[in-house]
């Protein structure tokens, strides 16, 4: 066992290169692996303290519902009854402008008993003073460094025509209360202070309460029963989810199944190799009396080798990078949220086996496979064998492919597991076709070819088809190039999503404090708004056959006039008088129409739900009567919109969003309006958003999901290149013989050259070919896996990504050519020729 | 070395070298396993180039066939030094005017018979159609008329060491330079592979320097040369 423990050892640092790439094949999967499965918590974790943080330890937030025209109120005015908070913050707000380095900044000034605010973990100041005097303010460390201000610098307000004067008392870190700061500027003072501004006294916009966890809703019960002017919210619910969390974890775990496959099929394609080339030593082994158990023992022992180094590398590098990573997607980190990396046990046991074991299993039947020849062919058999042509894996092949088309086709309600395993069906079919597709464009070429004279260039020609170790070549270049196109496609069908399909239907949205009519009557009339829509939104989930699917139902009190008003709203067909006769009528998208085959007249029944989908308290699935179909592309990428008459929504269905769209009238410009709006409402807890802050941010939550993919596609695409590269110089060695025979038979090295070249460039149009028929149906495919994760848009095969993979191959194969070239000039022939 | 001087100056000579030496770096020693070799094969002959292993003899074959350099001295094909041609004009001399058979046949496994058999021609830019009755006269020879579209593993070594020796033979070459082409095959079909040698030898006028170490396969050539040491023995004739 020693000798042999020895002679695995030893070949690993003998054969340097190739272990190398085995080494970082492994070492990245096992990276990418730990690395993509610990992102989604971390996030998830660094978002919800940021959230949380904003608030610090209060879980309640009160607000008064301003329908007297306004937003303040007493402290005594709010009824606490019985209850006796753990902490309590009366906050008041305003805003104003200064200029800092010449630029003109936005300022909210938050009014505010700083020690308590201390204590509830909203601020923490590290340098200056907590206590105020009447004209001193805390900053941020951002605003300090960004702006140099430092305790003692004075800074101006200007707050419509008059002006106020503050001195920077004391510095906090940019958490609690700051997270809201972003680019702007966020002063913490004395309330009095604030309410100097406004010309006020003793007077509170909202209250920040600390209550016990366990008590949070029967408080919130009789907070409301005993304030009815006012709002009670818990803190989650005050602010919407922030992010798709499970568009970024499907998208994530999209990007680690590529990756494992490329890994896999790199590992899978080195195994291969690494067993040809090993045959001859393990009939040594076997002719001096080591039976195949042994045998098949040692091989995988070595795999298992490989595995443990490879992945012992991989976590140790994957735990050094895992801030860095995190820190690509926070999204916030600009504004100076940091990024709560923590490492999971599990996941890192689950990818440390993954990387131990996985070399060892996709060896293992290969293994089995090549030991079981009979000792002489194990002893005498050389690498160079024709590439077989099986009738069955051709049959199979045919079959997965056509199963692949079936699962598309069966599946109507965009099921993911269908999808994935549709997709998964086309790359195996893909592999197991290869050296059918590439015979036949080897014998198509070679017809093209047949006038030409030049041997070698037909000789070349004919390798790709006939030779294992260039199909072989050629079967993994395509598949790391659909693996990628795949991605690509995504990447790009998302993005152009974003940019272009959205209909720019508004300039401003915003959410409306629950029951608050009277600011949204207010905002209408507003200076510079033209045009207004309320919209009341609520949840709602159908079985529908058999199948769950989830509605985002407004309320609409006219439907044309919603239709008039939405660009991205068209109406494909409408049954006015059902709309008009059923009080429970409801007009659906047709995406979702064709999707559940529903017909007008049809009925379906909703069941209300929250946002965490658990039905409304005291609801009960309502019975809804299919009266139009719509396209609502240009409105919502989910296309799950279902629009139904107001009354009938405000007495089944719960309003978790009350917003409001707004026009800007011609000479005013959105963020004008929504500085007004928010300078107005500044105590009222508004979420003002112009179209382009929200595409902006729509962008930018993509973008930083795609540039995350990008690189961890970009290490898959380093695998994919290892692999190749290896593939192409191991099988330069393992073709050395070849080489030699040619040479001394019939052919100088420059021909020997030419072929190589014919090789690599039949090579190129065979992944062009492949690629492109590949690419357009994994396309179709593919489609179904986005609508899956609700990306309900057009993926269309993009020719410029296509074009961009097929140069970075061309550019590949050359630089591997020129490899191969400068080595078959220096091959000694005579040493691959065997004679004594 | 009179007689050998002797039969030279009859007939023009198809190979020859001149002070042939070839070494081989071993760590810091230089090893000599071809020593100061001079020989001439006239055309026609039939030599069979004999010794024990170690002795140099297949070194000597490759270096008559231009594969490998020697470390000094010539060798003259047809009275051209091949050593001073460039690789593209050994390669056509290899092509054109030597055929090369080996111990372990190596054909190329991805080709039909008959492809392998036509490999010399198409990489001589000549298309292989031209080639189509020599082809099948060669194929009739060999004895693989009815198998010449299958793959060289579909073939026993016998029928392979045929396959070889028809891609040697494919475009008329002068001389033929075979490896111990029967080192790996049993007797009988030993026999019937030194048969065709011999018959292409005097049918087709065609000289055949083999290496072998079995004495009945040098009786069916002319001249035997036993080498040791990398030197050149006595060379003997066979009368036939």
């Amino acid at each position: 066992m020693k000798i042999i423990m020895k002679h695995v050892i030893k070949n690993i640092f003998e054969k340097k290169l190739r272990s190398a790439i085995v080494l970082l094949t492994i070492l990245l999967s096992t990276l990418v692996l730990f690395i993509g499965l610990s992102l989604n918590p971390i996030i998830n974790e660094t978002y919800s303290s940021m959230l949380q943080g904003s608030y610090g330890n209060a879980n309640l937030v009160v607000n008064k519902n301003a329908d007297d025209g306004s937003p303040f109120y007493e402290t005594s005015e709010l009824d606490l009854g019985e209850l006796t908070p753990l902490n309590q913050l009366d906050l008041i707000q305003a805003s104003g402008k200064t200029k800092l380095h010449e630029d003109e900044k936005t300022v909210s000034i938050y009014g505010l008993d700083t020690e308590m605010a201390t204590e509830m973990d909203l601020i923490d100041v590290i340098t200056g003073e907590v206590k105020l005097d009447h004209d001193t303010v805390i900053i941020s460390q951002r605003a300090a460094l960004d702006y140099s201000l430092e305790i003692g610098d004075r800074l101006e307000v200007t707050r419509g025509n008059d002006t106020y004067e503050f001195v920077v008392g004391g510095v906090s870190k940019p958490d609690g209360l700051f997270h809201s700061e972003k680019g702007n500027l966020l002063l913490i003072t004395d309330s009095q202070k604030v309410n100097d501004m406004y010309g006020i006294s003793s007077m509170v916009a909202s209250t920040l309460l600390q209550v016990p966890a366990e008590e949070l809703d029967s408080v919130i019960t009789s907070l409301r029963e005993g304030n009815k002017h006012f709002a009670v919210q818990k803190i989650n619910d005050a602010e919407t989810i922030l992010r798709d969390e499970q568009t970024f974890q499907m998208v994530m775990m999209l990007s680690i199944i590529i990756i494992v496959l490329i890994s896999a099929y790199v590992i899978s394609s080195l195994t291969k190799l690494i067993i040809t080339e090993r045959l001859p030593v393990m009939g040594t082994f076997r002719s001096v009396g080591a039976h195949k158990g042994m045998m098949n023992r040692v091989l995988f022992l070595e795999f298992f080798v490989y595995g443990v180094i490879g992945s012992v590398f991989g976590m140790v590098l994957a735990v050094i990078l895992l801030p860095y990573a995190a820190d690509v997607f926070n999204e916030y980190k600009e504004y100076g949220v940091e990024t709560i990396v923590t490492y999971d046990v599990v996941y890192l046991l689950t990818a440390l086996l993954f990387g131990m074991l996985f070399p060892a299993f996709i060896s293992f039947f290969r293994i089995l496979k090549a030991n079981r020849k009979p000792l002489k062919e194990v002893l005498f058999d050389t690498s160079f064998t024709p590439e077989k042509r099986s009738k069955w894996t051709v049959i199979l092949g045919i079959l997965f492919l056509a199963l692949s088309f079936l699962l598309y086709f069966l599946n109507k309600y965009d099921g993911i597991l269908l999808a994935i395993l549709s997709l998964l069906l086309l790359f195996i079919s893909v592999v197991m076709l290869m050296p059918t597709l590439l015979n036949g464009i080897s014998n198509i070429m070679q017809m093209i070819m047949r006038s030409s004279s030049s041997g070698e260039l037909k000789l070349g020609i004919k390798n790709i088809a006939g030779n294992k170790i260039v199909a072989n070549n050629v079967s993994m270049i395509m598949v790391v190039f659909l693996l990628l196109l795949m991605v690509g496609i995504s990447s790009a069908g998302i993005d152009r999503y974003v940019t272009n399909t959205l209909k720019k239907d508004f300039d401003i949205t915003l959410s409306l404090p629950s029951n608050n009519q009277a600011i949204a009557n207010e905002i209408k009339e507003m200076d510079g708004v033209s045009a207004s829509y309320e919209q009341f939104i609520s949840l709602g989930t159908s079985t529908l056959n058999n199948v769950e699917a989830s509605f985002v139902i407004q309320g609409v009190h006219d439907f044309m006039e919603m239709d008039d008003f939405f660009e991205g709203i068209t109406y494909v067909d409408i049954d006015k008088d059902k709309l008009t006769s059923h009080k429970n009528a409801i007009i659906l998208d047709e995406y979702m129409t064709k999707k559940y085959n529903l017909s007008i007249g049809d009925s379906i029944e909703i069941q209300p739900v929250d946002l965490n989908n658990e039905p409304i308290e005291h609801s009960k699935p309502m019975e809804m009567i299919v009266s139009g179909t719509m396209d609502s592309s240009g409105f919502s990428s989910s296309r799950n919109s279902a629009f139904i008459p107001q009354p009938f929504f405000e007495a089944y269905f719960a309003g978790i969003f009350h917003e409001l769209i707004l026009r800007v009238e011609n000479g005013y410009t959105a963020d004008e309006v929504k500085e007004s709006i928010t300078d107005t409402y500044i105590n009222h807890d508004l979420e003002v958003v112009t179209f382009d802050e929200m595409l902006g941010s729509q962008k930018a939550t993509i973008d930083t999901l795609i540039d995350g993919i990008t690189m961890i596609i970009g290490l898959g695409m380093v695998v994919g290149i290892l692999g190749i590269s290896n593939n192409l110089m191991v099988s330069f060695n393992q073709r050395k013989k070849e080489y030699a025979i040619l040479y001394s038979v019939c052919m100088s090295k420059g021909q020997i050259v030419r072929m190589l070249l014919s090789e690599m460039l039949t090579t190129f149009l065979a992944v062009v070919i492949i690629g492109l028929f590949g690419g357009i149906a994994l396309n179709i495919l593919l489609t179904k896996l986005l609508y899956a994760i609700g990306m309900q848009t057009e993926f269309d095969f993009t020719f410029g990504l296509f074009g961009l993979l097929c140069l970075v191959v061309i550019i590949l194969l050359s630089l591997s050519s020129l490899s191969l070239v400068r080595k078959v000039f220096k091959l000694n022939m005579i040493k691959e020729l065997r004679y004594e | 070395m009179n007689r050998e001087l002797g039969r030279h100056e009859e007939m023009a000579s198809m190979i020859r070298t001149e002070k042939l030496c070839k070494s081989f770096k071993v760590g810091s020693n230089d090893i000599a396993v071809i020593n100061d070799v001079d020989i001439t094969i006239d055309s026609g002959d039939f030599v069979s180039i004999m010794g024990p292993s170690g002795s140099g003899k297949s070194t000597l074959l490759y270096l008559l066939g231009g594969i490998d350099e020697p470390t000094s001295g010539r060798v003259f094909f047809q009275e051209k030094d091949i050593n001073q041609m460039k690789d593209k004009e050994k390669s056509r001399l290899r092509r054109t005017s030597m055929g090369f058979v080996f111990q372990f046949y190596n054909l190329v496994q991805n080709l039909t018979v008959e492809e392998n058999i036509l490999l010399p021609v198409t990489m001589d830019r000549k298309k292989p159609a031209d080639y189509h009755e020599q082809l099948n006269e060669i194929l009739e020879i060999v004895g693989l008329s009815e198998r010449r579209n299958y793959t060289p593993r579909e073939l026993s070594g016998g029928q392979q060491q045929r396959v070889a020796i028809a891609r040697a033979l494919i475009l008329n070459p002068a001389l033929i330079l075979a490896d111990e082409p029967i080192g790996n095959l049993d007797s009988k079909t030993g026999t019937e592979i030194m048969e065709l040698f011999y018959r292409i030898n005097k049918e087709k006028g065609i000289t055949i320097v083999q290496v072998t170490h079995s004495e009945e396969a040098a009786e069916y050539g002319n001249r035997l040369i036993r080498m040791k040491d990398g030197m050149v023995q006595e060379p003997v004739f066979i009368s036939k």
